[in-house]
Protein backbone atom coordinates (compact mmCIF):
# COMPACT_ATOMS: atom_id res chain seq x y z
CA UNK A 1 0.00 0.00 0.00
CA UNK A 2 3.10 2.20 0.28
CA UNK A 3 2.12 3.55 3.42
CA UNK A 4 -0.79 5.74 1.42
CA UNK A 5 -4.45 4.98 2.30
CA UNK A 6 -5.59 2.20 4.02
CA UNK A 7 -9.23 2.81 4.05
CA UNK A 8 -11.29 4.67 1.52
CA UNK A 9 -15.20 4.70 1.67
CA UNK A 10 -17.59 6.64 -0.58
CA UNK A 11 -21.28 7.46 -0.17
CA UNK A 12 -23.98 7.59 -3.61
CA UNK A 13 -24.33 10.95 -2.18
CA UNK A 14 -20.60 11.89 -1.61
CA UNK A 15 -21.15 12.40 2.10
CA UNK A 16 -18.51 12.87 4.19
CA UNK A 17 -17.73 10.73 6.95
CA UNK A 18 -18.85 11.86 10.56
CA UNK A 19 -17.12 10.44 13.89
CA UNK A 20 -17.29 7.40 11.85
CA UNK A 21 -20.74 7.40 9.99
CA UNK A 22 -21.50 8.50 6.68
CA UNK A 23 -25.56 8.52 5.79
CA UNK A 24 -25.55 7.42 2.20
CA UNK A 25 -29.45 6.43 0.27
CA UNK A 26 -30.48 3.31 2.32
CA UNK A 27 -27.13 3.02 3.96
CA UNK A 28 -25.16 3.96 6.47
CA UNK A 29 -21.49 2.87 6.60
CA UNK A 30 -18.99 3.16 9.28
CA UNK A 31 -15.15 3.07 9.30
CA UNK A 32 -12.82 3.15 12.27
CA UNK A 33 -9.58 3.68 10.20
CA UNK A 34 -7.87 3.00 13.92
CA UNK A 35 -9.07 -0.63 14.83
CA UNK A 36 -9.65 -1.42 11.10
CA UNK A 37 -12.98 -1.62 11.43
CA UNK A 38 -15.62 -1.03 8.71
CA UNK A 39 -19.33 -1.83 8.23
CA UNK A 40 -21.96 -1.18 5.95
CA UNK A 41 -26.11 -1.17 7.18
CA UNK A 42 -29.09 -1.01 4.68
CA UNK A 43 -32.42 -0.05 5.89
CA UNK A 44 -34.93 2.14 4.88
CA UNK A 45 -33.99 5.60 6.04
CA UNK A 46 -31.74 8.17 5.15
CA UNK A 47 -31.65 10.13 7.93
CA UNK A 48 -30.19 10.42 11.81
CA UNK A 49 -31.74 8.46 14.42
CA UNK A 50 -33.08 5.80 11.99
CA UNK A 51 -32.07 1.87 12.21
CA UNK A 52 -29.46 1.97 10.12
CA UNK A 53 -27.34 4.84 11.42
CA UNK A 54 -28.54 3.81 15.35
CA UNK A 55 -27.18 0.45 14.57
CA UNK A 56 -23.64 1.63 12.63
CA UNK A 57 -23.64 4.01 15.78
CA UNK A 58 -23.83 1.88 18.41
CA UNK A 59 -21.41 -0.80 16.52
CA UNK A 60 -18.64 1.63 16.05
CA UNK A 61 -19.25 2.53 19.79
CA UNK A 62 -19.16 -0.52 21.55
CA UNK A 63 -16.57 -1.80 19.06
CA UNK A 64 -14.26 1.19 20.27
CA UNK A 65 -15.33 1.07 23.95
CA UNK A 66 -14.54 -3.01 23.94
CA UNK A 67 -11.31 -3.18 22.43
CA UNK A 68 -9.80 0.10 23.24
CA UNK A 69 -5.78 -0.77 24.77
CA UNK A 70 -6.88 0.04 28.04
CA UNK A 71 -9.30 -2.83 28.93
CA UNK A 72 -8.47 -4.63 32.42
CA UNK A 73 -9.73 -8.22 31.91
CA UNK A 74 -8.13 -10.48 33.54
CA UNK A 75 -9.91 -13.63 32.35
CA UNK A 76 -8.99 -16.64 30.55
CA UNK A 77 -9.64 -16.32 26.79
CA UNK A 78 -12.96 -17.84 25.82
CA UNK A 79 -13.30 -19.81 22.69
CA UNK A 80 -13.65 -16.96 20.50
CA UNK A 81 -10.75 -14.20 20.06
CA UNK A 82 -11.28 -11.09 21.77
CA UNK A 83 -12.44 -9.27 18.72
CA UNK A 84 -15.13 -12.27 17.08
CA UNK A 85 -16.68 -12.28 20.89
CA UNK A 86 -16.93 -8.20 21.18
CA UNK A 87 -18.34 -8.60 17.75
CA UNK A 88 -21.04 -11.27 18.59
CA UNK A 89 -22.04 -8.73 21.51
CA UNK A 90 -22.08 -5.65 19.85
CA UNK A 91 -24.97 -7.61 16.58
CA UNK A 92 -26.71 -9.46 19.21
CA UNK A 93 -27.04 -5.96 21.15
CA UNK A 94 -27.76 -4.09 17.83
CA UNK A 95 -30.31 -7.03 17.17
CA UNK A 96 -32.14 -6.38 20.94
CA UNK A 97 -31.81 -2.65 20.60
CA UNK A 98 -33.64 -2.53 17.37
CA UNK A 99 -36.01 -4.86 17.89
CA UNK A 100 -36.54 -3.24 21.76
CA UNK A 101 -37.55 0.21 19.81
CA UNK A 102 -39.40 -1.33 16.43
CA UNK A 103 -42.38 1.05 17.57
CA UNK A 104 -39.90 4.00 17.36
CA UNK A 105 -39.12 3.28 13.56
CA UNK A 106 -40.82 5.27 11.49
CA UNK A 107 -42.54 4.79 8.67
CA UNK A 108 -43.68 1.47 11.24
CA UNK A 109 -45.41 -0.16 8.40
CA UNK A 110 -41.92 0.30 6.07
CA UNK A 111 -39.57 -0.85 8.71
CA UNK A 112 -38.09 -4.27 7.50
CA UNK A 113 -35.13 -4.66 9.88
CA UNK A 114 -31.49 -3.88 8.95
CA UNK A 115 -28.91 -5.45 7.09
CA UNK A 116 -25.94 -4.91 8.52
CA UNK A 117 -22.05 -6.15 7.39
CA UNK A 118 -18.98 -5.37 9.56
CA UNK A 119 -15.48 -6.51 9.10
CA UNK A 120 -12.92 -6.34 11.85
CA UNK A 121 -9.01 -7.67 11.39
CA UNK A 122 -6.99 -8.35 13.89
CA UNK A 123 -3.24 -9.82 13.56
CA UNK A 124 -3.42 -12.92 11.61
CA UNK A 125 -7.22 -13.13 11.48
CA UNK A 126 -10.19 -11.39 10.61
CA UNK A 127 -13.42 -11.29 12.41
CA UNK A 128 -17.05 -10.91 10.24
CA UNK A 129 -20.18 -10.49 10.67
CA UNK A 130 -22.66 -10.31 7.38
CA UNK A 131 -26.89 -10.07 7.74
CA UNK A 132 -28.64 -9.08 4.49
CA UNK A 133 -27.43 -9.31 0.74
CA UNK A 134 -24.16 -6.42 1.38
CA UNK A 135 -21.39 -7.52 -0.96
CA UNK A 136 -18.16 -8.70 1.17
CA UNK A 137 -15.22 -9.88 0.33
CA UNK A 138 -11.33 -10.57 0.88
CA UNK A 139 -8.63 -10.34 -1.39
CA UNK A 140 -5.74 -12.23 -0.81
CA UNK A 141 -3.09 -13.70 -2.69
CA UNK A 142 -4.83 -12.91 -5.75
CA UNK A 143 -7.85 -14.58 -4.68
CA UNK A 144 -11.07 -13.17 -4.55
CA UNK A 145 -13.03 -14.58 -1.35
CA UNK A 146 -17.13 -14.25 -1.27
CA UNK A 147 -17.39 -13.94 2.65
CA UNK A 148 -21.46 -13.40 2.11
CA UNK A 149 -21.41 -16.78 -0.39
CA UNK A 150 -23.13 -19.09 1.83
CA UNK A 151 -24.53 -16.70 4.18
CA UNK A 152 -28.69 -16.22 4.51
CA UNK A 153 -29.76 -13.03 2.84
CA UNK A 154 -33.05 -12.99 3.93
CA UNK A 155 -31.95 -12.68 7.42
CA UNK A 156 -32.21 -9.11 9.10
CA UNK A 157 -31.30 -7.42 12.55
CA UNK A 158 -34.61 -5.98 14.44
CA UNK A 159 -36.60 -8.22 13.22
CA UNK A 160 -36.68 -10.84 16.01
CA UNK A 161 -35.04 -11.16 19.53
CA UNK A 162 -34.05 -14.57 18.96
CA UNK A 163 -31.77 -14.12 15.84
CA UNK A 164 -27.78 -14.80 17.00
CA UNK A 165 -26.22 -13.66 13.49
CA UNK A 166 -23.10 -15.73 12.95
CA UNK A 167 -19.53 -14.09 13.40
CA UNK A 168 -16.79 -15.82 11.72
CA UNK A 169 -13.08 -15.89 11.36
CA UNK A 170 -10.88 -16.12 9.00
CA UNK A 171 -6.77 -15.88 8.05
CA UNK A 172 -6.13 -12.27 6.90
CA UNK A 173 -2.60 -11.32 5.99
CA UNK A 174 -0.80 -8.34 5.32
CA UNK A 175 -1.91 -6.77 2.26
CA UNK A 176 -4.97 -8.55 2.12
CA UNK A 177 -7.88 -6.19 1.08
CA UNK A 178 -11.34 -5.96 2.21
CA UNK A 179 -13.99 -4.98 0.13
CA UNK A 180 -17.74 -4.19 1.54
CA UNK A 181 -20.08 -2.94 -1.84
CA UNK A 182 -23.80 -2.52 -2.02
CA UNK A 183 -25.82 -5.28 -3.88
CA UNK A 184 -26.98 -3.06 -7.13
CA UNK A 185 -23.35 -1.76 -6.93
CA UNK A 186 -22.08 -5.21 -7.34
CA UNK A 187 -24.76 -6.87 -9.20
CA UNK A 188 -23.66 -4.06 -12.30
CA UNK A 189 -19.77 -4.61 -11.47
CA UNK A 190 -19.86 -8.80 -10.77
CA UNK A 191 -16.87 -10.13 -8.86
CA UNK A 192 -14.68 -10.85 -11.37
CA UNK A 193 -14.13 -7.42 -12.63
CA UNK A 194 -13.50 -6.46 -8.92
CA UNK A 195 -10.91 -9.70 -8.59
CA UNK A 196 -9.18 -8.00 -11.68
CA UNK A 197 -9.21 -4.97 -10.81
CA UNK A 198 -7.75 -5.49 -7.53
CA UNK A 199 -5.12 -7.57 -9.13
CA UNK A 200 -4.15 -4.61 -11.62
CA UNK A 201 -4.63 -1.45 -9.29
CA UNK A 202 -4.54 -3.20 -5.54
CA UNK A 203 -1.42 -1.14 -4.18
CA UNK A 204 -3.93 1.87 -5.05
CA UNK A 205 -7.38 1.73 -3.24
CA UNK A 206 -8.36 5.22 -4.79
CA UNK A 207 -7.63 3.69 -8.02
CA UNK A 208 -9.79 0.57 -7.24
CA UNK A 209 -12.53 3.40 -6.21
CA UNK A 210 -12.23 5.00 -9.98
CA UNK A 211 -12.25 1.57 -11.92
CA UNK A 212 -15.32 0.56 -9.94
CA UNK A 213 -17.37 3.83 -9.93
CA UNK A 214 -17.03 3.92 -14.49
CA UNK A 215 -17.77 0.29 -14.60
CA UNK A 216 -20.91 0.70 -12.38
CA UNK A 217 -21.69 3.38 -14.81
CA UNK A 218 -21.33 2.23 -17.70
CA UNK A 219 -23.71 -0.42 -16.47
CA UNK A 220 -26.44 1.39 -15.84
CA UNK A 221 -26.54 2.85 -12.19
CA UNK A 222 -27.37 6.35 -12.00
CA UNK A 223 -25.67 6.80 -9.15
CA UNK A 224 -22.08 6.00 -7.49
CA UNK A 225 -22.05 3.03 -5.35
CA UNK A 226 -21.91 2.74 -1.48
CA UNK A 227 -18.46 1.37 -0.98
CA UNK A 228 -15.20 0.57 1.52
CA UNK A 229 -12.06 -0.36 0.58
CA UNK A 230 -9.54 -1.74 2.96
CA UNK A 231 -6.42 -2.72 3.41
CA UNK A 232 -3.86 -3.89 6.24
CA UNK B 1 -119.88 -12.61 26.35
CA UNK B 2 -119.80 -15.51 27.98
CA UNK B 3 -117.56 -16.87 25.09
CA UNK B 4 -115.91 -14.24 25.29
CA UNK B 5 -115.21 -13.87 29.12
CA UNK B 6 -114.24 -17.84 28.55
CA UNK B 7 -111.22 -16.32 26.12
CA UNK B 8 -110.38 -13.59 28.17
CA UNK B 9 -107.98 -15.51 30.59
CA UNK B 10 -106.06 -16.78 28.06
CA UNK B 11 -105.85 -13.68 25.24
CA UNK B 12 -105.13 -11.83 28.63
CA UNK B 13 -102.64 -14.31 29.13
CA UNK B 14 -100.73 -13.59 25.83
CA UNK B 15 -101.16 -10.22 25.62
CA UNK B 16 -99.34 -10.32 29.46
CA UNK B 17 -96.93 -12.43 27.89
CA UNK B 18 -96.56 -10.08 25.08
CA UNK B 19 -97.04 -6.98 27.07
CA UNK B 20 -93.53 -8.88 29.62
CA UNK B 21 -91.76 -9.71 26.22
CA UNK B 22 -91.97 -6.26 24.93
CA UNK B 23 -90.96 -4.66 28.30
CA UNK B 24 -88.37 -6.93 28.55
CA UNK B 25 -86.90 -6.21 24.92
CA UNK B 26 -87.35 -2.61 25.65
CA UNK B 27 -85.33 -2.69 29.26
CA UNK B 28 -82.50 -4.67 27.46
CA UNK B 29 -82.64 -1.99 24.32
CA UNK B 30 -82.63 0.92 27.27
CA UNK B 31 -79.33 -1.26 29.30
CA UNK B 32 -77.62 -1.54 25.81
CA UNK B 33 -78.36 2.26 25.51
CA UNK B 34 -77.06 2.71 28.73
CA UNK B 35 -74.50 1.13 28.20
CA UNK B 36 -73.60 2.28 25.18
CA UNK B 37 -73.62 5.50 26.82
CA UNK B 38 -71.23 4.54 29.70
CA UNK B 39 -68.87 3.46 27.65
CA UNK B 40 -68.81 6.48 25.39
CA UNK B 41 -68.68 8.25 28.54
CA UNK B 42 -65.89 6.48 29.60
CA UNK B 43 -64.04 6.74 26.21
CA UNK B 44 -64.47 10.25 26.73
CA UNK B 45 -63.09 10.65 30.06
CA UNK B 46 -59.79 8.45 29.20
CA UNK B 47 -59.18 10.03 26.27
CA UNK B 48 -59.65 14.23 28.14
CA UNK B 49 -57.14 12.26 30.91
CA UNK B 50 -54.96 11.41 28.44
CA UNK B 51 -54.80 14.50 26.22
CA UNK B 52 -54.15 16.44 29.47
CA UNK B 53 -51.15 14.31 30.34
CA UNK B 54 -49.62 13.78 27.30
CA UNK B 55 -49.60 17.56 26.66
CA UNK B 56 -47.62 17.50 30.03
CA UNK B 57 -44.29 15.61 28.43
CA UNK B 58 -42.77 15.41 25.31
CA UNK B 59 -43.25 11.42 24.50
CA UNK B 60 -41.60 9.03 22.16
CA UNK B 61 -44.51 6.78 19.77
CA UNK B 62 -44.02 4.25 21.67
CA UNK B 63 -45.34 5.83 24.73
CA UNK B 64 -48.07 7.48 22.62
CA UNK B 65 -48.93 3.50 21.39
CA UNK B 66 -49.11 2.37 24.76
CA UNK B 67 -51.16 5.09 26.12
CA UNK B 68 -53.60 4.67 23.53
CA UNK B 69 -53.84 1.27 22.14
CA UNK B 70 -53.28 -0.52 26.12
CA UNK B 71 -53.34 2.66 28.95
CA UNK B 72 -56.73 3.73 27.34
CA UNK B 73 -58.78 0.46 27.38
CA UNK B 74 -57.25 0.01 31.29
CA UNK B 75 -58.96 3.57 31.55
CA UNK B 76 -61.99 2.99 30.12
CA UNK B 77 -62.48 -0.98 31.74
CA UNK B 78 -61.93 1.09 35.65
CA UNK B 79 -64.06 3.94 34.99
CA UNK B 80 -66.73 1.32 33.92
CA UNK B 81 -66.46 -0.93 36.46
CA UNK B 82 -65.74 0.74 39.42
CA UNK B 83 -67.42 4.21 39.03
CA UNK B 84 -65.82 8.02 38.51
CA UNK B 85 -66.30 8.48 42.09
CA UNK B 86 -64.21 4.99 42.96
CA UNK B 87 -60.93 5.20 44.88
CA UNK B 88 -59.28 2.57 41.95
CA UNK B 89 -60.13 5.12 39.13
CA UNK B 90 -58.96 8.14 41.29
CA UNK B 91 -55.65 5.63 41.84
CA UNK B 92 -55.06 4.92 38.54
CA UNK B 93 -55.31 8.69 37.24
CA UNK B 94 -52.90 9.04 39.43
CA UNK B 95 -50.83 5.77 38.28
CA UNK B 96 -51.23 8.03 34.86
CA UNK B 97 -49.81 10.75 36.60
CA UNK B 98 -46.40 9.24 37.69
CA UNK B 99 -46.10 7.17 35.02
CA UNK B 100 -46.04 10.57 32.54
CA UNK B 101 -44.29 12.44 34.88
CA UNK B 102 -41.45 9.81 35.11
CA UNK B 103 -41.37 10.22 31.24
CA UNK B 104 -40.69 13.57 31.36
CA UNK B 105 -37.30 15.08 31.65
CA UNK B 106 -35.71 15.49 34.56
CA UNK B 107 -33.26 18.57 35.11
CA UNK B 108 -32.12 17.81 39.15
CA UNK B 109 -30.60 14.64 40.70
CA UNK B 110 -33.24 14.91 42.92
CA UNK B 111 -36.10 14.09 40.00
CA UNK B 112 -33.73 11.19 38.95
CA UNK B 113 -33.42 10.49 42.13
CA UNK B 114 -37.63 10.08 42.34
CA UNK B 115 -37.82 8.59 39.32
CA UNK B 116 -36.13 5.55 40.29
CA UNK B 117 -37.11 4.58 43.77
CA UNK B 118 -40.56 5.21 42.12
CA UNK B 119 -40.17 2.92 38.92
CA UNK B 120 -40.64 -0.85 40.96
CA UNK B 121 -43.92 -0.01 42.29
CA UNK B 122 -45.06 1.94 39.08
CA UNK B 123 -44.31 -1.08 36.89
CA UNK B 124 -46.29 -3.00 39.53
CA UNK B 125 -49.03 -0.82 39.49
CA UNK B 126 -49.12 -0.78 35.13
CA UNK B 127 -48.94 -4.51 35.29
CA UNK B 128 -52.11 -4.94 37.24
CA UNK B 129 -53.77 -2.39 35.29
CA UNK B 130 -53.22 -4.38 32.11
CA UNK B 131 -54.31 -7.47 33.83
CA UNK B 132 -57.22 -5.81 33.53
CA UNK B 133 -58.29 -6.11 30.40
CA UNK B 134 -56.36 -9.43 29.74
CA UNK B 135 -52.78 -8.15 28.72
CA UNK B 136 -50.59 -11.48 28.19
CA UNK B 137 -47.39 -11.28 30.05
CA UNK B 138 -45.28 -11.14 26.32
CA UNK B 139 -46.79 -8.13 25.29
CA UNK B 140 -46.42 -6.71 29.26
CA UNK B 141 -42.64 -7.47 28.81
CA UNK B 142 -42.64 -5.85 25.97
CA UNK B 143 -44.22 -2.67 26.97
CA UNK B 144 -41.86 -2.62 30.35
CA UNK B 145 -38.97 -2.76 27.95
CA UNK B 146 -40.03 0.05 25.79
CA UNK B 147 -40.45 1.89 29.05
CA UNK B 148 -36.93 0.96 30.25
CA UNK B 149 -35.18 2.17 27.54
CA UNK B 150 -37.44 5.58 28.02
CA UNK B 151 -36.39 5.72 31.61
CA UNK B 152 -32.45 5.00 30.89
CA UNK B 153 -33.05 8.37 28.07
CA UNK B 154 -34.45 10.58 31.31
CA UNK B 155 -31.61 9.29 33.64
CA UNK B 156 -28.97 9.82 31.56
CA UNK B 157 -29.98 13.27 29.93
CA UNK B 158 -27.76 16.23 31.54
CA UNK B 159 -30.23 19.18 29.78
CA UNK B 160 -32.24 21.67 31.46
CA UNK B 161 -35.84 20.54 29.93
CA UNK B 162 -38.77 21.36 31.40
CA UNK B 163 -40.67 19.32 33.73
CA UNK B 164 -44.30 18.31 34.36
CA UNK B 165 -46.62 20.02 36.88
CA UNK B 166 -46.83 16.72 39.10
CA UNK B 167 -48.06 18.07 42.51
CA UNK B 168 -46.46 16.27 44.68
CA UNK B 169 -48.06 17.99 47.70
CA UNK B 170 -51.19 17.39 46.46
CA UNK B 171 -50.18 13.67 46.09
CA UNK B 172 -49.11 13.32 49.77
CA UNK B 173 -52.43 15.34 50.83
CA UNK B 174 -54.28 12.81 49.06
CA UNK B 175 -52.27 10.01 50.60
CA UNK B 176 -52.85 10.93 54.12
CA UNK B 177 -57.00 11.46 53.94
CA UNK B 178 -56.61 7.70 51.96
CA UNK B 179 -55.12 6.18 54.67
CA UNK B 180 -57.44 7.88 57.42
CA UNK B 181 -60.07 6.55 55.63
CA UNK B 182 -59.01 2.73 55.80
CA UNK B 183 -60.40 -0.21 54.28
CA UNK B 184 -57.07 0.60 51.70
CA UNK B 185 -56.94 -2.36 49.54
CA UNK B 186 -54.41 -3.32 47.38
CA UNK B 187 -54.64 -1.54 44.77
CA UNK B 188 -54.58 1.66 47.24
CA UNK B 189 -51.69 0.19 48.71
CA UNK B 190 -49.48 0.07 45.48
CA UNK B 191 -50.63 3.36 44.89
CA UNK B 192 -49.63 5.00 48.01
CA UNK B 193 -46.30 2.71 47.81
CA UNK B 194 -45.91 4.19 44.19
CA UNK B 195 -46.63 7.88 45.33
CA UNK B 196 -45.00 8.05 48.49
CA UNK B 197 -41.44 6.73 47.03
CA UNK B 198 -42.47 9.61 44.16
CA UNK B 199 -42.60 12.09 46.71
CA UNK B 200 -39.76 10.85 49.03
CA UNK B 201 -35.96 11.22 48.61
CA UNK B 202 -34.68 8.55 50.77
CA UNK B 203 -31.30 6.86 50.83
CA UNK B 204 -32.36 3.99 49.43
CA UNK B 205 -32.93 6.23 46.59
CA UNK B 206 -29.72 7.69 46.93
CA UNK B 207 -27.73 4.65 46.93
CA UNK B 208 -29.78 3.45 43.61
CA UNK B 209 -28.19 7.33 42.11
CA UNK B 210 -24.94 6.13 43.55
CA UNK B 211 -24.71 2.58 41.78
CA UNK B 212 -26.25 4.27 38.57
CA UNK B 213 -23.01 6.40 38.30
CA UNK B 214 -20.35 3.66 39.53
CA UNK B 215 -21.75 1.13 36.45
CA UNK B 216 -21.99 4.34 34.42
CA UNK B 217 -18.47 4.72 34.89
CA UNK B 218 -17.13 0.83 35.41
CA UNK B 219 -14.16 -0.39 33.54
CA UNK B 220 -13.82 -3.10 31.67
CA UNK B 221 -12.46 -6.26 33.53
CA UNK B 222 -14.44 -4.57 36.92
CA UNK B 223 -15.34 -7.92 39.15
CA UNK B 224 -18.77 -7.88 40.42
CA UNK B 225 -19.79 -10.84 43.20
CA UNK B 226 -23.63 -12.03 41.69
CA UNK B 227 -24.19 -13.34 45.30
CA UNK B 228 -22.81 -11.83 48.40
CA UNK B 229 -23.50 -14.44 50.81
CA UNK B 230 -22.44 -17.22 48.25
CA UNK B 231 -18.78 -18.25 47.00
CA UNK B 232 -16.12 -17.25 44.73
CA UNK B 233 -17.79 -18.91 41.53
CA UNK B 234 -20.54 -16.62 41.43
CA UNK B 235 -18.01 -13.82 40.85
CA UNK B 236 -18.24 -12.20 37.26
CA UNK B 237 -15.91 -9.94 35.57
CA UNK B 238 -17.55 -7.11 33.43
CA UNK B 239 -16.12 -8.87 29.82
CA UNK B 240 -18.29 -6.26 27.66
CA UNK B 241 -20.84 -3.47 27.78
CA UNK B 242 -22.05 -0.78 25.84
CA UNK B 243 -22.59 2.99 26.54
CA UNK B 244 -25.50 3.38 23.84
CA UNK B 245 -27.68 0.92 24.76
CA UNK B 246 -26.52 0.20 28.88
CA UNK B 247 -25.83 -3.78 28.11
CA UNK B 248 -23.35 -5.23 29.90
CA UNK B 249 -21.58 -8.84 30.09
CA UNK B 250 -20.16 -10.75 32.71
CA UNK B 251 -18.01 -13.39 32.63
CA UNK B 252 -16.70 -15.97 35.44
CA UNK B 253 -13.29 -17.18 35.83
CA UNK B 254 -13.36 -20.02 33.57
CA UNK B 255 -14.31 -17.11 30.89
CA UNK B 256 -17.91 -18.09 30.09
CA UNK B 257 -20.91 -15.98 30.27
CA UNK B 258 -22.06 -15.55 33.85
CA UNK B 259 -24.24 -12.89 33.09
CA UNK B 260 -25.80 -10.29 30.02
CA UNK B 261 -28.09 -8.11 31.72
CA UNK B 262 -28.54 -4.08 31.07
CA UNK B 263 -27.59 -1.27 33.74
CA UNK B 264 -31.18 -0.78 35.01
CA UNK B 265 -30.85 -4.99 36.36
CA UNK B 266 -27.32 -4.00 37.89
CA UNK B 267 -28.59 -1.60 39.80
CA UNK B 268 -31.48 -3.31 41.09
CA UNK B 269 -29.25 -6.36 42.09
CA UNK B 270 -26.54 -3.57 43.70
CA UNK B 271 -29.45 -2.11 45.97
CA UNK B 272 -31.24 -5.07 47.01
CA UNK B 273 -27.94 -6.04 48.49
CA UNK B 274 -27.92 -8.89 45.77
CA UNK B 275 -24.40 -8.15 44.18
CA UNK B 276 -21.44 -6.43 44.94
CA UNK B 277 -18.92 -4.25 43.16
CA UNK B 278 -15.61 -5.44 44.24
CA UNK B 279 -12.74 -2.84 44.87
CA UNK B 280 -9.53 -3.85 42.39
Amino acid sequence: MNGQVNTVGQTINDQTFERGIALSGPHALGVNPELGLIAMAEGDSQAKDTPAHKAIEVLLDDIQLNLSPDGGRTTIPMADSLTTFCLRESVDNINDYLFSNMDQWQPRESYKGVGLAAMLPHGKRLSYTITGDTGCFLFSDNQLIDLNASADKTTRLGLDSRIKPEVSEVEFHDGDILIMISADALNCTGSDFIRVTLSRFGDNLERVLRQINTRTKRNGLEHRPDLILHCS
Amino acid sequence: MLKTTKHLPSESGAVKSADKHFVEQGLKQLNLQEKGKETQAAKLVADQLLKKLISKADLSSGVLNFLQNIWRPVLCNVYLSKGESSRSWKNIKKVSSVLIWTLSAKSTEKEKRMLLTTLPSLKHALSRGMERIQVDTAQQEAVFQMMEIEHEKIISQSGKDSTVGFDVTTASAEKNTDESQGDINRDDDDLMKLVAQACAVDEESAMAVDHNAKIQNMKIGTRVNFDVSGTIDNIGELYWKSNLTGRTVFVNTQGQNAATMNIRELVSELSAGRAKILES
